[in-house]
């Protein structure tokens, strides 16, 4: 069950709201060739996400001291995962919302089935 | 800059140096250094902003300038003058100076076709041939065949057996 409306998260990037990106987004969406936050943003906000099918929602989990723990929030965060297709390439995005209404974008890369359409092709001789 | 962890509130938050890779064709690789901000409770992290976005920019902006020049050299060094490129591609003369010289930057469109012509420097005769159709397929073709023979000889010459062959 999906934890939010996407919608609602694709206005959020059209109204250029406060949207967190984790780090590890960040430097993954340079494979989509999206430098900077505000690129980011407005990739989302342009109906960048075609195709986008829901994988799944999960529990965001804490790593205390080097465990993973359940949440502390009484209320669980969900973190909704889809891919979408841009271009000829496939990609994946994970997201999440807080209480407070703050959206997070947690992740944002190329999702493994490009990977493996992309290494198929360069085996094939035919890339580089 | 907040003292705590925007995700799960902890204070137990960090931050630490770290560089943002910056990727342009035909330049080097370059970083920009910037902090990113680690939370010790949940796998929060992210980059300050802290004017990040402008600074990327800044940096793009001169990788451009740097992978323009290469490629400007490049295509010179293949019996192009600079007189000669503009008027194959039809842009105005100096055009080219003025980009190598900084003066003036070229648009982004501008920018992507001579990544292409770098990437196919072929596609100089397709446009100095006024993108005739018949002569770009048969240049086309006779360019790939040539890249393919040159596989082939590769591929004979390093192969496991070549020892034998000879």
């Amino acid at each position: 069950m999906k934890g939010y409306d996407l919608q609602e998260f694709i206005d959020a990037c059209k109204l250029n709201e406060e949207i967190g990106i984790y780090e590890k987004a960040r430097k993954k969406a340079l494979e989509l060739n999206l430098e900077t936050r505000n690129e980011i943003i407005q990739f989302i906000a342009n109906g960048g996400l075609e195709y986008c099918t829901h994988q799944t929602s999960k529990t965001l989990k804490y790593n205390i001291g080097g465990i993973l723990k359940d949440p502390l929030h009484p209320i669980p965060i969900i973190v909704d995962a889809y891919t979408f297709v841009t271009g000829r390439k496939m990609g994946y995005i994970s997201f999440l919302r807080l209480q407070n209404g703050g959206w997070f974008i947690k992740s944002l890369c190329l999702s493994v089935t490009s990977l493996v359409i992309g290494a198929t092709v360069s085996q094939g001789g035919v890339s580089r | 800059m907040s003292e705590k962890c925007p995700v799960c509130g902890s204070k137990r938050i960090e931050f630490k140096n770290a560089n943002f890779p910056i990727y342009e064709p035909y330049c080097d690789k370059k970083v920009v250094e910037c902090k990113v901000v680690q939370c010790l409770d949940c796998d929060y992290e992210s980059y300050v902003e802290d004017g990040l976005d402008k600074k990327i920019k800044e940096a793009k902006s001169a990788s451009k300038q740097e992978a323009l020049n290469k490629i400007l050299d490049y295509l010179t060094a293949s019996n192009h003058s600079y007189a000669s490129l503009e008027r194959i591609l039809n842009i105005p003369q100096r055009t080219l100076h003025k980009w190598k010289s900084g003066v003036s930057q070229p648009s982004a469109a501008a920018f992507t076709l001579f990544k292409f012509l770098r990437t196919f420097p072929w596609l100089l005769e397709v446009a100095e041939e006024n993108f005739d159709y018949e002569f770009s397929q048969k240049l086309f073709l006779m360019t790939a065949a040539t890249k393919l023979i040159d596989q082939m000889k590769f591929a004979l010459q390093s192969g496991p057996d070549s020892e034998k062959r000879d």
